[in-house]
């Protein structure tokens, strides 16, 4: 029972590669099939997910993966990422003209990754699943080829992105090199009786290893790739990466800085505090500044890897369920964002500007009313799910003493709410008259229901359970 | 019949369940049928109250307590509220009132608000009211009985306002809102101070912790003086009763069902739920009683003054209240419970009789529309209805009869309980027993004239001339509440104290023969003064009122509420206008929307500063990321030095 | 920093002294040793004996790379074969399957694009 942690991935990934032997021989004209397969096969990667729930640490495979609650939820968040991505997918690239079935194949592939990493206990799977899922987002920011923006957004992500992977591979090898491990908990062993000489590699390494999954998570001071890359990758993606990167991002993190180098926390607390305090500033600030809502959830996108890397800062034991519960409430609020977007595109072009979402509520009431009830989220207005996520990731960093930390996390929710209504002002009163943007398919339309209902039933089942025991 | 008990939730589940069904029914039938859910769903309340009654009948009397914990609510940790129902004597009997009150008001209206276009409307605020009322009334915690408390003041506004295109109907509704909010501000405060000092929302440990003295005397004080600031708002009490009046402006059940018999008790029983408490504060208990038996007496002077049926029945109720207030104050409880269920009944007869009055006299305005201007609810316009409308007649006269205390009937025995336990009493409480025997002198004054003003005489009004009989959906109704009107009143008589013995065994009511015969003779001097001055016979043609010569500038005083809407007007209303206004010119132009616009700006300038960082070039998003590994490495070095 | 652990590089050093001084005496040595007679024809370009015609920066046409890279990709994850192959003794059967799921998942690799026609050259 070795490998049942990869269990989901492994789903994806075979499912993976069954679509892309399926688009080699498929018809043409039957891209839709490819939707279904691929839904089909996510809901199968949940289904083994639920199964694997109750179970308890479960380590295999030379202790490199681990199954435990953390892994449940993050991978729960990256496969309901997934879901909502794929649903609201088919009908933009049938608009756009980029109905190509190795889209399906290739989410399915970085889903895997993204859910290795759920599961990594080890520094080599850390670094594989980060390729892994790098790989195809590559890809997939330029699948809207020839348009220049998206072929531009895959070129500066590639390049960017093995950038910050050399960062993470040195940062491997130097913590190798000081102490001879690469196996997380291990590694935590070996840290609470450091040998001092080796120390200084240990710690460099770790340096290196903030830079790369700082980078992945969008973090301040190496987050410029990310407006660039979200705005000119096809809306879906930009969906998916907000929501299912951020999240497995953030597992890395996890990992990395709370099962390895938990035991040297102090030192780390310091920068990983300084990149919170900035990244918060920085992305709820210059978001004020978009004219574009793609670039403007880019920036909201850098803005939430602020908050959690606050909670990073917190006691784990207490912290842990607040990130959880964060990732799952932001990235459900930013999918269903991302679903009323992709209606934005039709055969003439996509504009993603304020401008074009004025009046657009007055013609489809609920998707200016879903639209709304996602900026309220992701302020963090109760009732919805996005305020309690940051109830309980702010109680946890001021817990740990971090107090001006939660006073900034505080003051940017203020200002984000300017940004983030922005859009909602401009759906409901930019324009008297109504825009009537053409009827969401099923998909389209699923998808902004199950993440309405979401965002209000995390919610309120928060209140009813006073605070998710996860 | 215990695990009935735990099913008693379904008390307040009923009138929820009819508010849903009216609220997801559609089609034609709807309108129809929704006062006959509503009244259905308030029936299967009542019903469901009679069983758990019943069932707590059955245990022994030490062991007519229980506790249901319905779910834990957690809202921070160390914060833990349950909702959870506490079934006792004194909560099972408030539920028993408001239910079968409730169920007979619901059958009233609806004949009376036949043909009202937003009758399902109305319905499902009616059925909602009874539900908060009686989460207010089973709660087991101060918490929830302060959703149920606020619930209900919801309902009262969205019910004075029911008719909103009347502005003055909606600005009543608002009245009644905000003067509410004054006196729940002190509740709240108290609520918070309370959690503070027990650490729990709950009676239980609460008053376990105040019957052993584990609290201060003067924290007892102030919890319990905050809370009665609530009580000032809820149960109209000076210096907040000038709501209520006003609230007559709702639909004629809604005064009878909320303005008189249910919600204002709210406050009465909030001090008969929480005497633990209150017994550990004398000096709130003296204020308490004060200042129910000063609003006894200044409501019923007021009442002498009205025109407005509705209204003189709003002032008996503020100083019926003011009785109730005053005995529970005293640590009268059984007393102030039993005045408050037989009030219950014979004052929503007497709205309900009003109703029926003001309803036959708008049949009759539309057949027989008179030259000047119509206001139904003016007594100065009816007369001579007592042989039109018979049975409307004889039942609101049982019922001024109650109120002014007559024996054998309801208000009889309950006034007589109350003035029997104040009396005995020395020091402030013999004021208030003074203030009180004048006030029940004014009771039977005014009720007398109410009824010689309505129903003696000739009518003065056309309408009052064609008037007829109001169909049997509201009459019988009124028959019903006649009936417990008369009857009621025994349940705590002398020799049966059922409900003495029901609330507080051992404690059999209090009777002095001589107290019963000085307050009888009072209401017979009060009735036999409004008669000599209201007989048809002494009152002359033409004559607005019998009393303004006699009186003058004082009578016009008490039209006029004795000038407190205005006073209040002068002292608070227009200062805090005035306030507002200079807040909304210069205050929140320059300071806050100045510094809001400022540190927008501020923001602002800086984000386009860090704007400029994205500049498009992947080689300064690489220079970027490589300075931040240099600037973590160089501090790795340094934190290693 | 421990010795035992620096010891262990020792001969990835080795290699890369040898590496270096391989290259460095190849590139050396002819510059000391060897007779230097410039005409203009040996200063071209080097291009296989032909003379060159026109830019040396052209564009090739993206055939050659797909071409190129599907060759590097095979022969890189063939390279694989030989660890495996030394010690598919000792691993028994479970490297047998692992073996056999790589090369499947190449397989289809290869006959996606096969399908997709990245193998014809006119199309």
């Amino acid at each position: 029972m070795a490998w049942l942690p990869l269990l989901p991935t492994l789903i994806l990934t075979a499912g993976a590669l069954l679509l892309l032997l399926a688009e080699a021989f498929r018809r043409p004209g039957s891209a839709a099939g490819m939707a279904w397969g691929a839904l089909w096969i996510t809901a199968l990667g949940t289904g083994a997910t639920g199964v694997l729930a109750t179970w308890g640490p479960l380590e295999g495979i030379y202790r490199m993966v681990l199954w435990d609650r953390g892994a449940f939820w993050l991978s729960l968040t990256i496969l309901v990422g997934t879901g909502i991505a794929i649903l609201f997918s088919q009908r933009y690239l049938a608009d756009r003209g980029i109905e190509r079935g190795e889209y399906y194949a290739f989410l399915l592939l970085a889903a895997g990754g993204m859910l290795l990493m759920a599961v990594a206990a080890d520094l080599l799977v850390v670094f594989l699943a980060l390729e892994w899922l790098s790989f195809p987002l590559y890809i997939l920011a330029g699948f809207a080829r020839p348009q220049p923006e998206s072929e531009e957004a895959a070129l500066k992500y590639f390049l960017l992105g093995a950038f910050a992977s050399a960062f993470l591979v040195f940062g491997i090898a130097l913590i190798f090199a000081g102490t001879g491990l690469t196996n997380l908990s291990d590694l935590a062993a070996w840290l609470r009786r450091p040998d001092p000489g080796a120390q200084s590699l240990v710690w460099i390494g770790g340096a290196l290893l903030l830079v790369a999954l700082g980078f992945k998570a969008a973090a301040v001071p190496f987050h410029l790739w990310t407006p660039d890359v979200y705005e000119g990758a096809p809306t879906p993606i930009t969906g998916f990466m907000a929501a299912a990167t951020k999240t497995a991002a953030v597992a890395a993190l996890i990992r990395v800085f709370w099962t390895g180098l938990g035991p040297a926390m102090d030192l780390w607390a310091g920068p990983v505090a300084l990149m919170a305090a900035a990244t918060m500033l920085v992305g709820n600030g210059v978001a004020l500044l978009q004219s574009s809502f793609k670039r403007m959830m880019a920036y909201s996108s850098i803005a939430h890897a602020g908050y959690l890397l606050m909670g990073l800062l917190g006691e784990p034991s207490l912290a842990l369920p607040g990130v959880m519960f964060y990732l799952l409430a932001y990235s459900i609020a930013t999918l269903g964002a991302f679903a009323v977007a992709v209606r934005m595109a039709g055969p003439n072009g996509e504009d993603q500007s304020f401008g074009a979402y004025a009046g657009v509520a007055r013609g489809s009431p609920g998707m200016g009313a879903a639209m709304a009830l996602f900026m309220l989220s992701l302020i963090g207005v109760p009732p919805t799910a996005g305020f309690f996520a940051k109830l309980m990731l702010f109680a946890a960093a001021w817990q740990a003493g971090w107090i001006a930390l939660v006073l900034i996390g505080v003051i940017t929710t203020v200002i984000s709410a300017y940004f983030y209504l922005r859009v909602v002002v401009a759906m409901w009163m930019d324009r008297p008259e109504p825009r009537h943007l053409p009827r969401p398919d099923p998909g389209a339309r699923l998808s902004m229901a199950l993440s309405a209902f979401a965002t209000l039933f995390l919610g309120v089942l928060w209140l009813m359970l006073g605070g998710l025991s996860l | 019949m215990d695990a009935l008990l735990e099913w008693s939730w379904l008390i307040i589940a009923f009138p929820l369940l009819g508010l849903l069904i009216n609220l997801i029914s559609t089609g034609y039938t709807r309108e129809r049928m929704a006062g006959i859910v509503a009244s259905m769903a308030a029936a299967a309340s009542f019903g469901m109250a009679l069983m758990v009654f019943a069932a707590l009948l059955s245990r022994p009397p030490e062991a007519r307590l229980v506790e249901v914990t319905l779910y834990q609510w957690a809202i921070v940790p160390p914060l833990t509220a349950e909702v959870g129902l506490r079934i006792d004597p004194l909560s099972i009997a408030m539920a028993l009132i408001v239910t079968l009150v409730g169920t007979l008001i619901h059958v009233y209206s609806i004949g009376y608000m036949a043909g009202d276009p937003h009758i399902r409307r109305f319905f499902m605020f009616l059925n909602l009211f009874l539900a908060s009322m009686l989460l207010l009334v089973l709660a087991d915690n101060f918490l929830i009985l302060f959703v149920g408390w606020e619930l209900v003041g919801l309902c009262s506004y969205l019910l004075i306002g029911f008719w909103f295109e009347t502005p003055y109907n909606a600005w009543a509704g608002r009245k009644a809102f905000i003067v509410n909010r004054i006196g729940d501000f002190g509740f709240t405060l108290g609520l918070l101070l309370l959690f503070w000092t027990f650490g729990t929302f709950r009676y239980g440990p609460i008053f376990e912790a105040a019957e052993h003295g584990a609290v201060e005397a003067g924290v007892a004080t102030l919890i319990t003086l905050l809370l009665f600031a609530g009580v000032t708002g809820k149960s109209a009490q000076i210096p907040l009763y000038v709501w209520l009046p006003d609230a007559m402006a709702g639909p004629t059940p809604v005064s009878a069902l909320i303005h008189a018999a249910t919600m204002v008790t709210a406050g009465v029983y909030l001090i008969a739920r929480a005497h633990p408490l209150f017994e550990l504060a004398p000096l709130t208990q003296g204020v308490i009683t004060l200042v129910g038996a000063a609003t006894a007496l200044w409501a019923a002077l007021i009442a002498i003054g009205q025109f407005d049926l509705k209204r003189v029945l709003a002032f008996s109720t503020i100083s019926q209240l003011g009785y109730m207030v005053a005995a529970a104050g005293a640590g009268a409880v059984g007393a102030a419970i039993f005045h408050l269920g037989t009030h219950a009944f014979f004052k929503a007869l007497l709205f309900l009789g009003a109703g029926s009055v003001i309803h036959a006299l708008e049949h009759a305005h539309r057949h027989h529309p008179d030259a000047s201007p119509f206001d139904p609810n003016d007594m100065r316009r009816m007369g001579g209805l007592a042989r039109r409308m018979p049975i409307t007649f004889w039942t609101f006269g049982i019922g001024a009869a109650a109120l002014a205390g007559l024996p054998p009937l309801a208000g009889f025995w309950s006034k007589d309980e109350i003035l029997a336990a104040l009396g005995k009493a020395g020091g402030w409480t013999a004021l208030a027993y003074g203030l009180l025997v004048a006030a029940a002198f004014l009771t039977a004054f005014y009720m007398t004239r109410q009824v010689a003003m309505i129903f003696a005489g000739a009518p003065r009004s056309a309408a009052a001339g064609h008037a007829h009989e109001s169909p049997a959906v509201m009459t019988v109704p009124l028959m019903i509440f006649a009936f417990f009107s008369v009857g009621v009143g025994w349940i705590n008589a002398p020799g049966l104290g059922a409900l003495s013995a029901w609330l507080e065994p051992g404690y059999p009511p209090v009777f002095h023969p001589e107290q019963a015969l000085l307050a009888t003779l009072v209401a017979l001097a009060g009735i036999g003064t409004a008669w000599a001055i209201y007989r048809p016979q002494a009152w002359p043609e033409g004559v607005e009122d019998p009393l303004r010569p006699a009186l003058r500038g004082f009578f016009t005083a008490l039209t006029r509420k004795l000038y407190v809407d205005e006073l209040y007007d002068v002292l608070f209303v227009r200062p805090f206008e005035r306030a507002a206004r200079a807040v909304a010119d210069v205050v929140e132009p320059y300071g806050i929307d100045g510094a809001v616009h400022a540190v927008a700006r501020l923001v602002g300038s800086l984000a386009s500063g860090v704007r400029r960082w994205s500049s498009g070039y992947v080689r300064q998003y690489g220079l970027s990321v490589l300075i931040g590994a240099v600037l973590l490495v160089f501090y790795i070095l340094w934190m290693l030095r | 920093m421990p010795d035992g652990i620096l010891l262990e590089y020792v001969p990835i050093l080795t290699l890369i002294l040898v590496g270096l001084g391989i290259g460095g005496v190849a590139l050396i040595a002819p510059q000391l040793l060897a007779p230097k007679r410039p005409s203009r024809r040996k200063q071209l370009p080097y291009e296989s004996g032909m003379i060159p015609i026109g830019p040396a920066q052209r564009r090739f046409p993206v055939k050659f790379y797909l071409i190129a890279l599907l060759f590097i990709l095979f022969d890189i994850e063939i390279i694989f074969f030989y660890p495996w192959a030394l010690q598919v003794r000792s691993l028994k059967t479970l490297a047998l399957v692992e073996m056999g799921l790589f090369v499947l998942i190449l397989l289809i690799g290869y006959i996606y694009a096969w399908r997709k026609g990245a193998f014809e050259w006119e199309r």
